[in-house]
């Protein structure tokens, strides 16, 4: 049968206009350029703007101007810094060095499947040899900050490497004069308070996993065998503990407290509210909502805790509207992956979060060491390798050079792999200027480093949380909304030598 | 082996007609474009942005026509209504495709010198002649992209790498 | 026996073509023939459990990896 559609072509004369890239969003039309700067249009202004009809005293006619978008009157030269400054991270090497100090964990958490050793395994702990190895390359890199990210594994339970690797990078850094950050990704069950004082009195960053209320927790998170307790209950003590210790000690709380990471599974997504609220009564906040990665998972398994990228995204979208209902209630809590594109979309600067970001950060922002001393581009390689493909292992502590690891064949693929502007589908969505592609997650996903785009999960993901922000910031009539978001990506830094902690 | 030969430039030769014929059946839509109108880049765009959601299958019917094929990937949601929809919907990024290969075109020479300038902390590099070449070929108001000032100051035209100054 | 596809070399990169072949011989036995004007694909012994959507799957495969394909050998 023979029918016909309509579709009705946009006159354009293109020489009156600076590179721009669009969509529809709602009834607007929004425009974003290289420099990362955007504007909402309605239908007619947008159909104006292409035709260079709008006309000379049009509202936004210098708003177009100044932000690029318009040939007329354009300031190359402006907006060159504009794009420089939003890119600086380019030049400067990996800051994020994550150092799994050993494998061994107490918990065998339902997501964790393949990055993990039973606590009797002693020859997964990294070495003081390998260890002092790791901070003598890792502090070869160029960047002036340097974060050595401590994980596992639970990384506390070889605390000797972590207590090693804060003192002699410390030492070491009194001739770099780097800005050196320290951190752990703890569960917090293997604390103690000797453990907890050494962490505060030298400044390392605690980040840990709260799943959300106890019976959820727990069942994410599973904490059996010899030893074994309340994983949840651990938790809320020590995240007591260390709050209430750097109010003693007279430091800042919105400042010193303990971080917390969440990763969703099924059974989290009909309980988001409740995850929110406990947040808040823990004084916590950022909650950041993270999707599982769905790989490596047994069928059954991911029957059990796994979910479409629609679902996921519909419980986002209504816990963000519920955090953005608290903001205008007058709570202090944020999103951590919406603030983290706010401060693209909003700010001129780029927070250099190394999985978002345009080349990716594997290998050019991040490094990871294995407990071996083995060297990948990011914590994912590691994770590949130990489900027996070990394609970004690059080379070793003991054996490589800098500039073969930042150099390495692999790194540069992975660079072309994530490159915004020349991927199909990416070079020309609105979203580039914001976005960032993961060549290991397209390869878990399908082998494949580039992936069809629209059918990987963290395109899906990131779109919808793209489109979530804009289409809010498109209906923010009185600017309120605005005010909030540009609240959330103000960061202060801890003190003169430190920064803080970026967390994947 | 060889890749297909690049497609022609972008500049579509004649006017997009606003309807576009397509054929129904039972679970799959189908419409002939023309070469001339949709250059092949704005055709396989378009098909891209479509891999989620359906299953595409280009032909070539003649010379410098492209037969595009889409069916659902959901096939409990497989009537009339719904293969219209898809049709329309590509349809419609197709003109977007078109749009953007213009925008992308007109602009090159421009986009390239603003990357170049902020990627590249000497000022004098790139080869500017040839930019500018490009930019006054576009009709452009030179005193009004303010570009310039540092261009004139050192003519680099024996000097392609901008080593000099 | 098995299914026939013939893919146009103006439209579908024969380096394409085997690309989606290395991905998906898992699943099913492929012969493929180059010619001047197509690239001829037979598919057969396809795997059971991906019998529905395997040809579909695999021409979206080709497609990709041509439009991938097509952005390597653009010229700078």
């Amino acid at each position: 049968m023979r029918t016909t559609v309509t579709a009705r072509a946009l006159p354009v004369v293109p020489e009156a206009l600076g590179f721009f890239r669009w969509a529809r969003i709602g009834d607007r039309v929004l425009l974003t350029n290289d420099a990362g700067e955007f504007s909402f249009l309605s239908e007619p202004d947008f159909r104006a703007f292409l035709s260079d009809t709008l006309s000379p005293d049009h509202p936004q006619r210098a708003t177009l101007q100044r932000q690029g978008f318009l040939r007329r009157g354009l300031d190359v030269n402006g907006l060159a810094q504009r794009i420089r400054r939003k890119r600086a991270f380019l030049g400067n090497g990996p800051h994020l060095h994550a150092v799994i100090t050993t494998l061994r964990c107490n918990q065998s958490c339902r997501y964790c499947h393949a990055s993990r050793a039973d606590l009797s395994r002693i020859e997964t702990d990294m070495s003081l040899a390998t260890a002092k190895s790791v901070v003598d390359f890792a502090m070869q890199t160029p960047s002036r900050h340097l974060n050595f990210e401590f994980q596992g594994g639970e990384p506390t339970i070889n605390f000797d490497v972590i207590k090693f690797i804060v003192e002699y990078s410390r030492e070491k850094n009194r001739h770099e004069g780097k800005e050196l950050v320290h951190s752990v990704v703890t569960n917090l069950t293997a604390m103690d308070e000797g453990k907890a004082e050494w962490l505060i009195a030298n400044d390392v960053l605690v980040c840990t996993s709260l799943d959300g209320p106890e019976d959820l927790h727990n069942w994410n998170r599973l904490w059996a065998g010899r030893g074994a307790g309340n994983a949840w209950s651990e938790v809320m003590k020590w995240i007591a503990y260390f709050n209430r210790r750097y109010v003693e000690l007279g430091r800042d709380p919105d400042l010193w407290h303990v971080d917390a990471l969440m990763t969703v599974t099924s059974k989290t997504l009909p309980r988001w509210r409740e995850c929110v609220e406990l947040y808040l009564q823990l004084g916590i906040r950022s909650i950041h909502f993270r999707p599982l990665n769905p790989f490596g998972f047994a069928r059954k398994t991911w029957q059990t805790i796994g979910y479409t990228p629609q679902a996921f995204s519909a419980t986002y979208e209504a816990l963000l509207d519920h955090v953005i209902e608290l903001n205008l209630a007058g709570e202090q809590i944020i999103e951590g992956t919406a603030a983290t594109f706010l401060k693209k979309i909003l700010t001129p600067d780029d927070p250099n979060f190394v999985d978002i970001r345009s080349p990716v950060g594997s290998g050019t922002g991040q490094l990871a060491y294995a407990h071996d001393g083995t060297i990948y581009p990011s914590d994912e390689g590691r994770m590949i390798a130990a489900m027996g493909d070990d394609l970004f292992a690059i080379g070793h502590v003991e054996r490589s050079s800098f500039e073969e690891i930042v150099q390495h064949p692999t790194v540069r693929a992975i660079a072309v792999a994530s490159l915004l502007d020349s991927l199909p589908g990416c070079s020309d969505c609105y979203n580039a200027p914001y976005c960032g592609v993961r060549p290991l997650h397209n390869y878990m996903h399908s082998g494949d480093l580039f992936g069809q785009r629209p059918n990987t999960p963290k395109c899906q993901e990131h779109m919808a949380i793209s489109r979530a922000l804009f289409s809010r910031l498109a209906a923010d009539a009185d600017g309120s909304l605005e005010g909030i978001f540009r609240r959330w990506v103000i960061e202060r830094p801890r003190s003169r030598d430190t920064q803080p902690p970026q967390t994947r | 082996m060889t890749a297909p030969e690049p497609p022609s430039e972008l500049e579509p030769a004649g006017d997009i007609p606003e309807e576009l014929t397509i054929t129904l059946d039972e679970r799959r839509v189908s419409f002939v474009l023309d070469e001339e109108l949709y250059p092949r880049d704005a055709i396989y765009g378009a098909a891209y942005l479509f891999v989620d959601r359906a299953w595409i299958f280009l032909t070539r019917p003649a010379d410098r026509q492209v037969e595009v094929r889409l069916k659902p990937k959901d096939v409990d949601r497989v009537e009339r209504g719904t293969l219209e929809a898809l049709a329309g919907e590509f349809a419609n990024e197709l003109l977007n495709q078109v749009l953007r290969q213009r925008v992308g075109a007109s602009t090159r020479a421009l986009r390239e010198y603003t990357l170049a300038r902020a990627l590249f902390t000497d000022d004098t590099q790139s080869s500017i002649d040839a930019l500018l070449a490009e930019l006054d070929a576009e009709e452009l108001e030179e005193d009004e992209l303010e570009i310039s000032v540092p261009w004139r100051t050192e003519p680099t035209s024996a000097d392609p790498e901008g080593t000099g100054g | 026996m098995g299914e026939h596809i013939s893919f146009d070399r103006s439209l579908y990169a024969p380096a394409a073509i085997e690309s989606a072949v290395a991905a998906y011989h898992h699943l099913a036995t492929f012969a493929v023939i180059v010619g001047d004007d197509h690239t001829e694909v037979q598919i057969s012994e396809i795997d059971a459990r991906v019998s529905d959507v395997l040809i579909d799957a695999f021409c979206n495969h080709a497609l990709y990896e041509t439009v991938v394909l097509g952005r390597a050998t653009e010229p700078s």
